[in-house]
């Protein structure tokens, strides 16, 4: 390299140094929002491990602050956060009231509506209100701006599954998997082709539902989601079982009960091991339909002494 | 003869003129920046100081005075003290700030800064210093001597901490001897409650059989006489006993209350210093947390908090 080049390579390095320098600096943020965005992090990361009463502690904490200077946005982010923990926790009317709350904050074209209708409907399902939930669905649908549709969709195809809408419920599925495929969210992904496998199976055709919820069993396999492993893992068992194939669909509901028995999912369990025993009863198995109904029992007594 | 002439020669030699009068102006401008730019046309004075070891010090490096570029180090030599003399070039404008009292340092602009010399402001009751004269150098904490300060700051903390819990671990310390004296009148209560038991069963057993006598009190008063005797003698004996656990129970008890004085009186002036130093050890680090988070490029691998984060709201669950 010739001197000028070096000096040309030099004078460069230097001016991508001080450009660094003369970057524009981070806005600075107040105390209290700061704090307030540290304790809704928390309360994220506590819930992620299961520890609910953590979790909705740290978001109360993140509320109060951003009360108290009036930060409208992360009132309803800490509000709706807590709903969600809430209706995890079982707590219908706690989230209820969090949730409405949240609801009378909201500006109206905020780009937080979407998020706080879809937790609403989740909160109707939750609830049993398949209609009401719907509609809010599809609000939750309406108002998103984000890469979150294909995660509004699959509930929305969920809720018209269960309404018996199967042809509605096709057509948003199929919708879903496409963008959830663009966004690259591999569990709303894998929820998308579960949804699309249990329509499949309603209409009698086996063959797809079971390529389906193969799908889905590799994608939750890729990111270790136990509990939806063993509901991939049922699907196939129910595929089978329908296809007069009751081995192998013992074979699958054997799997899926010992993912959910070492998940720490009893209930789960108890139900793959009433499943099993059937299937043995059908095949005329009856040592092993016994043992797998006292395996139910055991089961189930042991989740409720827990 | 016909003279041909390009037009494009005509006034040749006044545009060559002109365009290198222009030049020269150009240059001239150029060295008049360049020279003011480097201090070439200031005027300038020297002072100098003497400092142990001529680490950070490089020739041409900056001296500053409240921030602003007054000079640069001019020399750097060895003495004959095996010391290190210093001469720093100077302003002449600045000279008026520059007094005898006034002092200069080594110093580093930020964390990962370059080194500059710092000249102190001095007093204007003073004589301003005049060429060649002396400054007085004031040496400055390197960051390892800053650490080293820190971790001496720290030591006495961990080592109360220590303290503390060696206290509480002594097996001869008033924890260990209070646990000890609480265990011994547990003990002590249970066998007191055991004779008194003992002793209630068998007045209950006397009283049983005196009132079944009840008819046979009038016949044979002598006979009751002698069984209340009998009575009275076993409660004369047991009652001693009764009253030394008692009286040892109570002993123990005010022993327990002269540790736990004791413990207290040891132990609750220790706690505030030791609370107020790790208060201090945390502002600090906190402190020093926050000046390196402000330092680029550190600044700009932190990533500014998001509010609208969610609990993943998954449609499945």
């Amino acid at each position: 390299m010739n001197r000028g080049a070096g000096a040309g390579v030099l004078l460069l390095v230097a001016a991508s140094l001080l450009g660094g320098c003369a970057g524009a600096r981070v806005q600075p943020v107040p105390r209290a929002r700061l704090q307030a965005m540290e304790h809704n992090r928390r309360g994220i990361e506590a819930q992620s491990r299961g520890d609910q009463e953590k979790a909705l502690a740290e978001f109360a904490k993140a509320l109060r602050l951003q009360s108290s200077i009036d930060n409208t946005d992360g009132m309803i982010v800490a509000l709706v956060n807590s709903a969600r923990t809430q209706r995890l926790k079982g707590d219908l009317q706690g989230a209820r009231d969090s949730v409405e709350r949240a609801a009378s904050l909201l500006p109206e074209g905020s780009g937080l509506a979407s998020e706080l209708h879809y937790e609403k409907a989740k909160l109707l399902l939750a609830a049993g209100d398949l209609s009401a939930a719907r509609e809010w669905a599809v609000k939750a649908e309406a108002a998103e701006k984000g890469d979150q549709m294909g995660r509004r969709r699959n509930l929305v195809a969920a809720l018209l599954l269960r309404q018996g809408a199967s042809a509605e419920a096709k057509e948003q599925a199929e919708q879903a998997l496409e963008l959830n495929r663009k966004a690259k969210l591999t569990a709303e992904e894998a929820n998308s082709l579960r949804i699309l496998a249990e329509i499949h199976l309603t209409q009698g055709s086996g063959d797809r539902a079971g390529e389906n919820y193969r799908q889905a069993l590799a994608l939750d396999k890729e990111l270790g989601l136990g509990s939806k492993i063993a509901t991939d893992l049922c699907g196939l068992g129910a595929v089978a079982a329908k296809g007069g194939d009751t081995a192998g669909a013992a074979a699958w509901y054997r799997r899926a009960l010992e993912v959910s028995r070492n998940g720490g999912d009893n209930a789960s369990a108890a139900a793959a091991a009433e499943r099993l025993a059937q299937l043995y009863r059908l095949q005329g198995d009856a040592p092993r339909a016994q043992q797998a109904e006292e395996e139910r029992k055991k089961l189930l007594g042991a989740g409720a002494a827990k | 003869m016909i003279k041909v002439e390009d037009p494009r020669f005509r006034n040749l030699k006044k545009k060559v003129g002109f365009f290198s009068v222009v030049g020269l102006a150009v240059l001239a401008v150029v060295i008049l920046l360049i020279g003011k730019e480097n201090d070439l046309f200031t005027k300038k004075y020297e002072l100098q100081f003497t400092v142990d070891k001529g680490t950070g010090f490089t020739r041409g490096m900056q001296v500053k005075l409240s921030g602003f570029r007054i000079g640069r180090l001019k020399s750097i030599s060895l003495n004959e003290e095996a010391k290190v003399d210093i001469v720093i070039q100077i302003d002449q404008k600045y000279q008026k700030w520059i007094r005898k009292d006034s002092t200069v340092k080594l110093v580093k602009e930020g964390l990962v800064g370059e080194s500059i010399i710092e000249v102190a402001v001095g007093d204007r009751s003073l004589d301003a210093l005049k060429d060649r004269e002396r400054l007085t150098y004031v040496k400055t904490k390197a960051l390892d001597e800053l650490a080293d300060e820190l971790a001496n700051k720290l030591q006495p903390v961990l080592s109360d901490v220590r303290g503390i819990i060696g206290y509480l671990n002594d097996p001869n310390g008033d924890i260990k001897q209070s646990m000890k004296h609480f265990n011994l009148l547990a003990r002590n209560m249970d066998r007191t409650r055991e004779k008194a038991d003992a002793l209630l069963l068998q007045a209950g057993g006397q009283v049983g059989a005196m009132s079944g006598k009840v008819g046979s009190v009038l016949d044979g008063t002598g006979d009751t006489l002698l069984k209340a005797n009998r009575s009275i003698s076993i409660l004369e004996q047991k009652l001693p006993g009764l009253l030394t656990s008692a009286e040892s129970s109570l002993n123990n008890m005010e022993k327990i209350t002269g540790d736990l004085k004791v413990a207290e009186q040891t132990m609750l002036p220790k706690v505030p210093p030791l609370l107020q130093k790790s208060e201090e050890t945390l502002q600090g680090t906190t402190n020093v947390l926050h000046a390196v988070q402000g330092i680029w490029p550190i600044s700009s691998q932190i990533q500014a908090p998001q509010e609208k984060q969610f609990v993943p709201g998954d449609s499945h669950e």
